[in-house]
């Protein structure tokens, strides 16, 4: 069960997932079906810190993808 | 009037002396007898440390191509079977980042069941040694009468097992140790490197597959570290009924201990990932140490008789340590081989030819093994038509890129190659040599010359696949 993520920022970030380094801001992220917490790598320039995403139902196109955003600060 | 009446005191004394001792003997052999606490609790929780994948010392394996070996369950059979594949490996080269290695050196991972966990033990703590001495060692041993013979033969063994906590499995787990492993730890396998070994067993309560690993023992506080590889590898063999099952001490949790992020998580997706969830409840049940206090082991088989279960986990989620998945999207490994070795037979059955129904022994052995046999065999499909599903949206997303850069994003999942290689029996198309090794008894005692056939089946069959043949092609240089 494949679902597909792009995280939304402004810089190249490594991207978080569940505490783990997992890809990069603004690429597909292929992820198992589930609750997942996504954050950022350093440094600590945006926001929220860190966000629990329910992802399910989407798609490799870029009307399907589950897009999570974080903020600049 | 007795004679004995008549001794002295001190006579009398002497004459009960031997009864003493032999009551000694007893009491100390069963107070010997105990071999639950075997796994030692952790001096200090950290969730890093011990014998994980990203602890073991690389070596000259590459990053870039990962390979995994699954040899399945199925006694000596699935040893030797499986000791085939790896002589081919040895004896094959790949091209890799400019350097020619051999396909051995580029194992990173070997998961393994009940009979495959010999082979896959042995050639993790000793490397390339098993070609020199596996086959004396234990392919050609006629193990199953040498641990009859401890049993039979060995007064102190019958006084052991007068203790509830000691059993013939223990008498295996001391052979192998004595005889196989040479007292081995995992601390040896963890200063020896890749590759990374996953001796699977089953947790019978809750028949799920546990596996020894530093992170599995995370959840028992234990320490895998100092624990007998032997006695993981008889874990992971303990058949039902023929042995009794292994039990690992589930220790308090110290006031350092965290589990791991993803566990609250998976806990809150039973509705929308199922298998995720079932995985976490397993975990979350060794936190609960009032009802858990002790794990009861027995043969890997029972939950996957494969060793395909982890492989396919690591490719699926990044919930575990060694995640491929968490690798691939990090660009760390760009090629996945799984080569699965499965000694499973289907030995012929002409109960269809009698009017007489089968006896109540064989329907119960049927009934008892043949759920596991279709499990196994879902596995194995499962794990094929995942790889090509990956292949077939990787080559659809690189096309749509290509159309579109814009609208599709760079995809590290979608760039991998994947290699899978299921090795098995039913694919020897000529019938009476399929036969022939379809009714070679799942035991530890076998012919030397069935030991031999297996063998170079393992490499012919390896050898001939097409996936393998295209690995060899894609790295030829």
């Amino acid at each position: 069960m494949d679902e597909y993520v792009v995280v939304v920022y402004p810089d190249d970030r490594a991207v978080y997932l569940d505490g783990q380094a997992f890809g990069r801001t603004g690429e597909l992220l292929t992820v198992q079906r589930g609750t997942h917490t996504f954050g950022l790598g350093l440094p600590v320039d945006y926001r929220p810190i860190q966000q629990s995403v329910l992802v399910k139902d989407t798609s490799m196109d870029a009307d399907g993808r589950k897009k999570v955003y974080f903020e600049k600060i | 009037m007795k004679k004995s009446e008549h001794l002295p005191a001190q006579a009398r004394r002497r004459r009960l002396a031997p009864v003493v001792l032999l009551a000694c003997v007893l009491l100390w052999a069963a107070g010997c007898a105990h071999t639950a606490s075997l796994n030692q609790p952790l001096q200090r929780f950290d969730a890093a440390a011990g014998y994980r994948l990203d602890n073991l010392p690389k070596g000259t394996n590459s990053d870039e191509l990962f390979v995994i070996l699954a040899f399945s369950g199925g006694g000596t059979r699935a040893a030797a079977f499986s000791y085939g594949v790896l002589e081919q490996l040895r004896q094959d080269h790949l091209v890799v980042q400019g350097a020619k290695r051999r396909v051995l050196d580029e194992v990173d991972v070997i998961s393994s069941v009940s009979g495959g966990s010999f082979t896959a033990a042995y050639y993790a703590l000793f490397g390339d040694r098993i070609f020199d001495e596996f086959a004396d060692r234990f392919l050609n041993q006629e193990v199953q009468g040498a641990l009859l013979r401890r049993l039979l033969l060995h007064p102190l063994n019958w006084l052991r097992l007068m203790s509830p906590y000691f059993s013939r499995t223990d008498i295996a787990a001391e052979y192998y140790e004595q005889h196989i492993f040479g007292g081995a730890s995992y601390s040896n396998l963890l200063a020896r490197g890749k590759p990374f070994l996953v001796i699977n067993a089953t947790d019978l309560v809750r028949g799920a597959r546990l596996e020894f690993t530093q992170e599995q023992f995370d959840f028992l506080y234990s320490d895998l570290l100092p624990f007998p590889v032997a006695r993981a590898v008889t874990a992971s063999s303990a058949f039902p009924g023929a042995l009794v099952p292994i039990t690992l001490q589930n220790h308090p949790a110290g006031a350092d201990y965290r589990s791991p992020p993803w566990l609250t998580l998976a806990l809150q997706d039973r509705d929308v990932n199922s298998r995720r969830w079932e995985r976490a409840l397993t975990c979350a049940s060794y936190l609960d140490k009032t009802n858990r206090p002790f794990i009861h082991l027995v043969d890997g088989g029972v939950s996957d008789n494969l060793g395909l279960r982890g492989p396919l986990a690591s490719v699926e989620s990044t919930d575990w340590d060694w995640s491929l998945r968490r690798d691939i999207q990090n660009r760390k490994v760009k090629t996945v081989v799984v080569i699965s070795v499965d000694a499973k037979t289907e030995p012929e059955n002409t109960w269809n030819q009698r009017e007489k129904a089968p006896n109540l022994i064989d329907v119960l052995l049927t009934a008892s093994t043949m759920p596991m046999a279709n499990y196994s065999g879902e596995t194995a499909t499962r794990l094929v038509e995942e790889f090509d599903g990956w292949q077939q949206q990787g080559c659809l997303y690189r096309a749509l890129r290509a159309h579109e850069p814009g609208s599709y994003p760079p995809s590290p999942f979608h760039d991998v190659k994947f290699f899978p290689v299921h090795l098995c029996f039913d694919a020897i198309t000529n019938a009476p040599r399929r036969n022939y090794f379809n009714s070679i008894g799942t035991n530890f005692g076998l012919a030397t010359n069935d030991v031999a056939q297996l063998r170079t089946l393992g490499g012919e069959m390896l050898r001939n696949d097409s996936e393998y043949q295209r690995l060899l092609t894609e790295f030829a240089k």
